[in-house]
């Protein structure tokens, strides 16, 4: 009822402005609008709807009470749409519309205005306000609005998102002017508004008028790349890169022609901020659930690789009316039932002393990505609300409040009351990597072979060398992108001492501990023949070693991978002088794409008394595969496999000296071969 | 239909009927809502086509099948139920009677495009490519504005029936750019299949055509240097990759340095032999 009065009181208005304003009376009744679509640095697009045909023209100035600048329509339409062109960016307009007889339907006032984009690339304040599954027509959804409009007061709402349903029930034509441009007069005609469609916005035989209210960039009109239909597309605001997408009508598969737009528009991109949107979410335990649907497991499974790959800060949905906020996210593509704690990138809250932080300014992949769900500016519902990747879960009415600046973004879940419910912050850009830590070697035959722990918020790394302990070192190698390094250039007999730097694109972090090395004269060791391991399904190392006296010897194992290796679930088992004792490895770092690497350890195992020490290492069911991006693509394979054992042993629990490294060599049938190379440190060596 | 297809479709409905419980409860209100209308006004045949199709989203095969043959009684002349049957066979996987309904619809409205889309679509499920080729042409002839992602629907069909018709492909996606514009992911498509084609020279202009527009070349030189190289002409593909690095080296820092960055730059590397 409240919407009715609303409504009326809208048309009753508009039309006593039709009657008065400006020095000419409008020969008709404006029905709908003005609204402002296609917002670029230097051309809007104003939209409205007359009773009658008339041929429609837009009046605008950068001064109040002085609209100098005219652009008309070609003929007579109830249906009007002027591009207002060559305006300067970042500007604010004040706009009238009427027709061409000079008359004016809307008066020459503060309220009707509307502020160009800023240059493109350039770190201007941003509003963006995001409403989901809005257009329920209830009071319920003039109080979230009136609770925003309340909370920016005189701040300009700068983007204005609809995650879809924008219009109940079926985004008719009298649905949307009822739902939509009823409720929301005053923003629409001073906002830009980039929709994109739910599932109540479904062409059916009665036909949706989603497609008729609004004007998409299919062409890239406002920045990104031209996706040739206005079901998906994207656009730049700033230094914002936005990306619509359509989860309800398009092919959702990771090869479809939407995935495939995405990709080049993705990778054209150079903003700092990308921030996507469409309606059904991919993690949702709220009136809708992420493990059964097939549209929101589709979104997660098929494109939502394809955004972290290309680095996306964050993901904006509806559909459950509900709110939900995750934790800083990476690389969650099943269901919750697979969900671990290495797909949080960040665990925190993200507020206030705990932001979110993402190493680089520009869009980075794997860094991690905060996934929204805001459906309930229309409507709240049911649901549990216990998604693993969910740090909050909340049933309230409500809109998300983004404010983005330069490398900061802070976001609010605005409830009805207008108070707010939930906030975080994501800061880019701000964060050198540590230093690597626990840097180990092997050498062989003219070469040493660097392992270490890879470090966070890394991209590449940097290898240095040096020939004397306090020496300057040398630069080596830039650019590494895993955590591991041959140094083939190294002389036998000769010591080397090597530290290992970590940069992303703010700088480089401080030196690794330094390592001492010195290849051995003979040849004890063949360096890794690069053999194609396309499948292990069991994984052998053994190595045989005589202890000189029975005393006790500790040890310690790990077993380290190159990049882009998923251990997962292995078993280590170390047989020592016949008793055998087995690890679940301690899988730690995760595998994700060039520069994530595995290093699993075992407790130390102890064995006493056998002068003859006997390794068996084996590693159970190991299926060794790989993601990796390759030109945008995001693909999955078995790849060769870097392996490395390293066994270290020590007279004293927590001294561990002795270094035995065993590199995979090759595959015979199920087992791997590794060739094992001994470095002595007399100081511990049992029986030295 | 044999027992063992019937046994697969009884459990893709029951999988339909389970994630409906779960996924559409909403679904239900506006049910509800056609009900009611339905109730007061009971002789027409549109409300129960609408709910039919809300059934059809709520994964009620039999409400939904039971819905349109009511509408059917009520208005003989409602052609559209035979196109919400078929969508009904269609999602529920069952393509032979999606096809004889869509193939009844089109007998009614034979230009119709979305019927025609549709009935492709089925016989694309159904292996039948080159019919499916032949609906995706009645389709894109009868539509106004045909989208891109239609063209890339028809190439998949092409492609499907093996190499010999990619040269057909190219015609449709010229088809395609014309109508709907040199479009970035038309373009690539083409380029991909001049490429499986071994056909360097169009290809390299396509290449060209590409990297007039691009913002990032880097990539579409180095790509530029990979199809020169297969083309035997590895000199001029060095110059090419020379040619991308000093792009990538014009990028900013934060973009060099990052992996997808330091990705293609060891790429570069790999090529120039460095």
């Amino acid at each position: 009822m409240m919407m009715r009065l609303s409504a009326l009181l809208t048309l009753f208005l508009l039309g006593l402005l039709a009657c008065s304003s400006g020095t000419n009376t409008a020969q008709c009744a404006v029905t709908r609008g003005p609204y402002l679509q296609l917002g670029t640095p230097t051309f809007v697009e104003v939209r409205w709807r007359t009773d009658v045909p008339v041929t429609g023209r837009v009046f605008y100035g950068t001064e109040r009470g002085n609209l100098n600048l005219i652009k008309e329509e070609q003929s007579p339409t109830t249906e009007h749409s002027i591009y207002v062109t060559g305006l300067t960016p970042g500007t604010t307009y004040y706009y009238s519309i009427g027709d061409s007889s000079g008359a004016r339907a809307t008066p020459d006032d503060s309220t009707f205005t509307f502020r160009t984009a800023p240059p493109a690339g350039a770190a201007a304040p941003t509003r963006v306000w995001v409403i989901g599954d809005a257009g329920t027509g209830t009071s319920a959804q003039t109080r979230v609005r009136d609770a925003y409009l309340n909370f920016t007061g005189t701040r300009r709402t700068d983007v204005w998102l609809m995650l879809g349903d924008n219009a109940y029930h079926s985004g008719s034509d009298a649905d949307f002017q009822r739902n939509l441009f009823d409720v929301y007069p005053m923003l629409l005609r001073n906002t830009v508004s980039w929709p994109t469609r739910g599932n109540h916005e479904v062409t059916d035989f009665d036909g949706s008028d989603y497609y008729a209210a609004f004007s998409l960039p299919s062409k890239g009109e406002a920045g990104g790349t031209a996706s040739g239909t206005e079901k998906y597309y994207s656009f730049n605001h700033g230094n914002i890169h936005f990306v619509c997408l359509d989860s309800q009508g398009s092919d959702r598969s990771s090869t479809g022609p939407m995935a495939s737009w995405l990709k080049l528009d993705l990778r054209a991109n150079l903003l700092p901020w990308t921030i996507a949107y469409w309606h059904h979410p991919p993690y949702s335990k709220g009136t809708h659930d992420s493990d059964w649907e097939l549209e929101l497991m589709e979104m997660r499974t098929q494109i939502v690789p394809i955004l972290e790959e290309y680095g996306v800060d964050l993901v904006l949905c509806g559909h459950s009316h509900n709110y939900e906020r995750s934790f800083l996210l990476d690389g969650h593509y099943g269901d919750t039932t697979t969900f671990v704690p290495q797909h949080l990138k960040d665990s925190g809250s993200g507020r206030d002393s705990t932001p979110y932080r993402k190493s680089s300014l520009s869009p980075v992949s794997r860094e991690g990505a905060v996934y929204v769900v805001a459906g309930t500016s229309g409507q709240t519902g049911y649901g549990e609300m216990n998604h693993p990747a969910m740090f909050i879960g909340l049933n309230e009415l409500g809109s998300l409040v983004l404010d983005i600046h330069g490398d900061r973004l802070e976001a609010a879940f605005l409830g009805a009351d207008g108070r707010k419910k939930d906030y975080f912050t994501l800061i880019k850009g701000t964060l050198a990597p540590p230093a690597p830590v626990h840097l180990n070697t092997a050498t062989y035959n003219g070469g040493v072979n660097l392992v270490w722990t890879p470090a966070a918020n890394t991209n590449t790394y940097n290898v240095y060398r040096a020939t004397a302990g306090t020496g300057s070192f040398e630069l080596l190698s830039s650019g590494v992108l895993s955590n591991m390094f041959t140094d083939a250039s190294a002389i036998n007999g000769v010591s080397y001492y090597y530290v290992v730097t970590a940069l992303n694109s703010n700088g480089e972090s401080a030196h690794s501990p330094q390592i001492r090395v010195t290849p051995p004269n003979d040849a004890e060791v063949v360096p890794p023949n690069g053999e194609q391991a396309m499948h292990i399904s069991a994984l052998l190392a053994r190595l045989d070693f005589k202890k000189e006296t029975s005393d006790s010897l500790f040890m310690r194992g790990e077993v380290s991978t190159g990049s882009a290796i998923t251990l997962q679930n292995q078993t280590l088992a170390f047989d020592i002088g016949g008793a055998r004792e087995t690890f679940v490895l301690d899988r730690r770092g995760s595998g994700r794409s060039a520069g994530g690497a595995c290093v699993a350890r075992v407790a130390r195992a102890r064995s006493t008394g056998s002068p003859l020490l006997r390794f068996n290492v084996r590693l159970k069911s190991v299926d060794l595969r790989s993601r990796w991006s390759e030109e945008g693509a995001v693909n999955s394979m078995h790849q060769n496999v870097p392996l490395s054992l390293l066994v270290t042993l020590s007279r004293n629990e927590h001294q561990h000296a002795t270094v035995i490294t065993g590199k995979y060599l090759k595959r015979s049938g199920n087992t791997a071969r590794f060739l094992f190379v001994q470095k002595k440190n007399p100081a511990y060596w049992p029986g030295s | 239909m044999s027992q063992t297809c019937w046994r697969k479709h009884f459990v893709v409905l029951c999988v339909f009927l389970c994630s409906g419980c779960f996924a559409h409860g909403e679904l239900h209100s506006q049910i509800e809502a056609v009900s009611a209308e339905i109730a007061r006004d009971l002789k027409n045949a549109r409300l129960y086509l609408r709910r039919a199709e809300l059934q059809r989203l709520h994964g009620d095969f039999t409400s939904a099948l039971a819905d349109l043959k009511r509408a059917e009684e009520l208005d003989p002349s409602l052609s559209l139920v035979e196109l919400a049957r078929g969508r009904t066979y269609a999602g529920f996987e069952l393509p032979e009677l999606a096809l004889n309904a869509f193939n009844r619809f089109l007998q009614r409205e034979p230009r119709n495009a979305q019927g025609h889309l549709e009935r492709a679509r089925t016989l694309r499920k159904l292996g039948k490519f080159a019919d499916a080729h032949e609906g995706f042409c009645n389709a894109i002839a009868l539509l106004k504005t045909p989208e891109p992602d239609v063209y890339l629907e028809q190439i998949q069909v092409i492609e499907a029936q093996g190499d010999a018709k990619l040269v057909q492909a190219l015609n449709v996606l010229e088809t395609a750019m014309n109508r709907c514009g040199q479009l970035l992911v038309l373009q690539e498509r083409a380029l991909s299949i001049e490429v499986r084609l071994k056909r360097y020279e169009p290809a390299l202009r396509r290449i060209d055509a590409i990297l007039e527009s691009a913002e990032r070349k880097e990539y579409w030189l180095l790509q530029r240097g990979e199809i020169l190289q297969q083309a035997g002409r590895t000199a001029e593909a060095g110059e090419d990759f020379a040619r991308a690095e000093e792009a990538f080296a014009a990028l900013p820092a934060q973009q060099r340095n990052s992996v997808s960055g330091a990705a293609l730059l060891e790429k570069l590397r790999q090529k120039a032999g460095r």
